[in-house]
């Protein structure tokens, strides 16, 4: 048992670790998955190949895809952490002696724990590990080298000489590329692991994943307080139409807390494009996932986004165009047979899309007849929606709250002639009540 | 095993020769080829012209191109993507002549060979001619990885001139070059720390993205011929974004004018005629003999509720050279309003004989305008 104690403690760390990234930050992984496409593509690796520091990016990149799968992607995460510790350790033991292992081991984890630390800042991208690795790797071949004592100098010199093409050629396709997702922000240590910006990112994932009830859950344990996070809560909401009866029991922040205005922002205007899928302004939102995926500043392409316009483009008719979305996305691992299944869905015709539940209702709740779309005027714009289609009930509820969160109770009460007793609204009772008082 | 080599050997035999032209069936019709190149006329030296067969199910292409001039030369594949070196050789035989196209197409396992098509080939040659763009992923307001390229015409060879690797996603627009000259160039770089760059007798001057005096940035520029001015226009440009499925965006004018810089003595010649309150004035060009400026003008609208009344005739304006000072008179050379149309990016020929203007049904950003296509 004495024995193995390293390894069991590396063990245990693994737990941890694996435990932290599948529960705790799970929301992190899909961060990181979400603003991705790897392709399994030669084209792709040679574009890679052919960059400065591309192999860490290509090798980086083809792990985190299984991120997808947060229980897969949390034990490749940790599995890389691991042998950060356990290759630091290999190193550690070489220079100093064999009587000193125990130092040697505990000095293994700093490592380890500093690119934890680094890797807590999210937009570190996980190409650091991968870079970290190689690094350790060349360095524990160095190390085993120079002190080889039964090599005589001039032949641990010859080695050394021989090994450093290797080491060059490398180091080309290993190091030099950035590891921040922007070459102009640079990393801060107030971010790692911050509650807030965590936070957001569980958000992000729930909204990915459509999990209404799990937002609203997480809002009434903790109130929201961003616009993002109240956008969030407030889609929520209406999309189990429960915005009338309970928005004044959540922290609102005005009309932009119902759809936030555009920023040239990737991660926010993920929220926002998917307020505006739901509410049936299709062509906006596939504009919101393009600005939210060209504005990435790592210039990567998002699997989320290019899923999404897929979409977007099917449900607008543009078949050829979603079928370039559709074919970039059946040379992924995790999107491929999402991807043919849809290429079968347009092939099957108008009317298997017509009666697809979702495109099929989203072709319903699109608006037909052509205007200039202005962020200024979106309750108009929700009134058109819901004018066109009444079981559009999310655009009703967004009509109903814009005014009210703006104190504008004299549009307010034009808008209720108008949708009636469709939508329950005791949390904009009490305010209007105080207004017709008044009036 | 010796039965079963002949049987993989002739399997694969037979699949080869299912890859060229068997049992042709005529079309009686021209390959519907993207890009369309039936007909156009290249200069000696110019890349290979492939092309695509547009059609429905189409599994493989075969092309054989005769010279009047003698040569042939062959392609079979997913397209047709000619052999370079080939290529070069069979144009510069057939310098003066034409070279005839047979393309045939296996469309759902059957063979269809379409009428054949002609390219003529000139007398000159391409010589070292290049292009130079800002490539960009077509998009609305934000934008990924872009930059200004080059593309050496008699391949497929493509270098970087700038790109936003290097300075940190800023975007660049409008380029140009006098009369296709390096020597004389001018571009902008947007957002902060933007800055329009000209080039100018040997030497780079970086000027501010915004001039107090102008209200706005220096936007679509346009050379003198003589070097001595550049002209700009300035625009205060919005978007906006449509509802219905397709159409996507539109681009317009809250003002726009148009005036002429002088590089040398860091002077901005204003003129009334070119900034009038009530109209939008854009798209300046200079006449080959840089004694007129074309420019583009519309009646100021309320946009974004008017934007389909917002229309651009084609004007000029006489201007001196040697003073930098221009006419009292504003003509209209195309009056594009009376057809209920709109004129975009004028651009007269070097030779003076020709300008060549885009028509479209409204506004002046026809990227977005299928009609202009």
């Amino acid at each position: 048992m004495k024995k193995y104690w390293k390894y069991i403690v590396s063990a245990l760390m693994f737990v941890v670790l694996y435990l932290l990234w599948a529960i705790q930050y799970r929301a992190a992984l899909n961060y990181q998955e979400e603003f991705q496409l790897f392709l399994l593509d030669w084209d792709y690796f040679m574009d890679h190949l052919t960059t400065k520091g591309g192999l860490v990016v290509y090798i980086s990149e083809f792990l985190v895809q299984f991120y997808n799968n947060y229980w897969i992607g949390a034990a490749i995460l940790s599995a890389e952490f691991i042998l950060i510790q356990w290759l630091s350790w290999r190193i550690l033991k070489k220079i100093f002696s064999v009587k000193r292992d125990w130092l040697s081991f505990s000095l293994s984890f700093i490592p380890m724990l500093l690119v934890l630390v680094e890797i807590g800042e999210i937009n570190t991208m996980h190409s650091l590990l991968i870079a970290v690795l190689e690094e350790l790797t060349m360095a524990y071949f160095l190390v085993t080298v120079l002190t080889k004592k039964t090599l005589s100098l001039t032949k641990r010199c010859c080695i050394l000489v021989a090994l450093l093409p290797i080491f060059a050629a490398v180091y080309f396709w290993t190091s030099g590329s950035n590891h921040h997702r922007s070459s102009t922000e640079k990393f801060s240590f107030s971010n790692v692991y911050s509650t807030g910006i965590y936070e957001q990112l569980e958000y992000d994932f729930l909204i990915r994943i459509n999990d209404w009830n799990g937002i609203i859950e997480k809002s009434e344990k903790k109130q929201p307080n961003i616009p993002m996070t109240v956008c969030a809560t407030n889609l929520a909401l209406g999309m189990k139409n429960q915005l009338g009866e309970r928005a004044n029991q959540f922290y609102q922040h005005g009309p932009e807390g119902l759809i936030p205005p555009f920023k040239r922002e990737s991660f926010s205007a993920l929220t926002t494009a998917e307020v505006y899928f739901q509410l049936g302004l299709v062509n906006t939102a596939q504009r919101f996932y393009f600005e939210s995926m060209e504005g990435l500043p790592n210039f990567n392409k998002s699997c989320r986004c290019v899923k999404r316009m897929a979409e977007t483009n099917l449900i607008n008719g543009q078949y050829e165009v979603a079928r370039k979305y559709l074919r970039m996305l059946k040379k992924t691992m995790f999107y491929s047979r999402w991807a043919e299944r849809m290429l079968k869905l347009i092939d099957g015709g108008e009317l298997a899309i017509a009666n697809h539940p979702v495109y099929g209702r989203m072709r319903m709740l699109r608006l037909t007849e052509d205007f200039l779309f202005g962020e200024n005027d979106i309750d108009k714009v929700c009134g058109r929606l819901y004018l066109q289609n009444n079981s559009n009930r999310l655009a009703a509820q967004y009509l109903l709250l814009f005014p009210l969160l703006a104190n504008d109770y004299e549009r307010f009460e034009q808008y209720m002639y108008v949708i009636g007793e469709q939508i329950p609204y005791n949390s904009y009772a009490e305010p209007f009540r105080k207004y017709l008082k008044r009036k | 095993m010796k039965k079963l080599l002949i049987y993989i050997m002739s399997g694969l035999l037979l699949s080869a020769c299912d890859n060229y032209p068997r049992n042709v069936e005529r079309i009686d019709d021209v390959a519907p080829i993207f890009p369309d190149y039936k007909d156009v006329t290249i200069p000696i030296g110019i890349a290979p012209m492939n092309f695509n067969v547009l059609t429905e199910n189409i599994e493989r292409v075969d092309v054989v191109v005769k010279g009047s001039f003698g040569g042939e030369m062959r392609t079979n594949g997913k397209w047709a993507d000619f052999d370079i070196e080939d290529w070069h050789e069979i144009v510069k035989t057939n310098k003066g002549g034409q070279l005839k196209f047979s393309v045939s197409a296996k469309i759902d396992g059957r063979w269809y060979q379409y009428n054949d098509f002609c390219m003529n080939v000139s007398e000159l040659p391409l010589d070292e001619w290049g292009l130079t763009y800002r490539r960009i992923a077509p998009g609305y307001e934000v934008f990924s990885h872009l930059g200004i390229f080059q593309r050496d015409l008699s391949n497929f060879e493509e270098t970087r001139i700038i790109d936003n690797t290097e300075t940190h996603g800023l975007c660049y627009n409008c380029h140009t070059a006098n009369k296709t000259n390096p020597s004389q160039f001018v571009f902008h770089v947007r957002g902060e720390h933007g800055a329009t760059m000209i080039q100018h007798n040997g030497k780079r001057e970086w000027l501010k993205a915004v001039n107090d005096s102008l209200g706005g940035s220096m936007v679509y520029p346009y050379w003198h011929p003589s070097g001595k001015y550049c002209a700009f226009s300035t625009n205060m440009t919005r978007q906006a974004f449509h509802v219905v499925p397709d159409e996507l965006v539109e681009v317009f004018d809250f003002k726009s004018d148009v005036f002429v810089y002088n590089p040398e003595t860091h002077e901005i010649i204003l003129d009334s005629l070119l900034s009038q309150k009530e109209w939008s004035e854009n798209a300046p060009v200079f006449s080959p003999d840089g004694k007129t400026l074309y420019f583009t003008t519309c009646y100021q609208q309320e946009y974004p509720a008017h934007y389909k009344d917002e229309k651009y005739n084609l004007c000029k304006i006489s201007f001196n050279p040697e003073d930098g000072t221009f006419g009292n008179k504003v003509d209209t050379i195309f009056n594009a309003v009376a057809q209920g149309k709109s004129v975009t990016w004028a651009k007269p020929s070097y030779d003076g004989r020709f300008i060549l203007f885009t028509l479209i049904d409204y506004g002046y950003f026809s990227i977005w305008h299928k009609e202009s296509e």
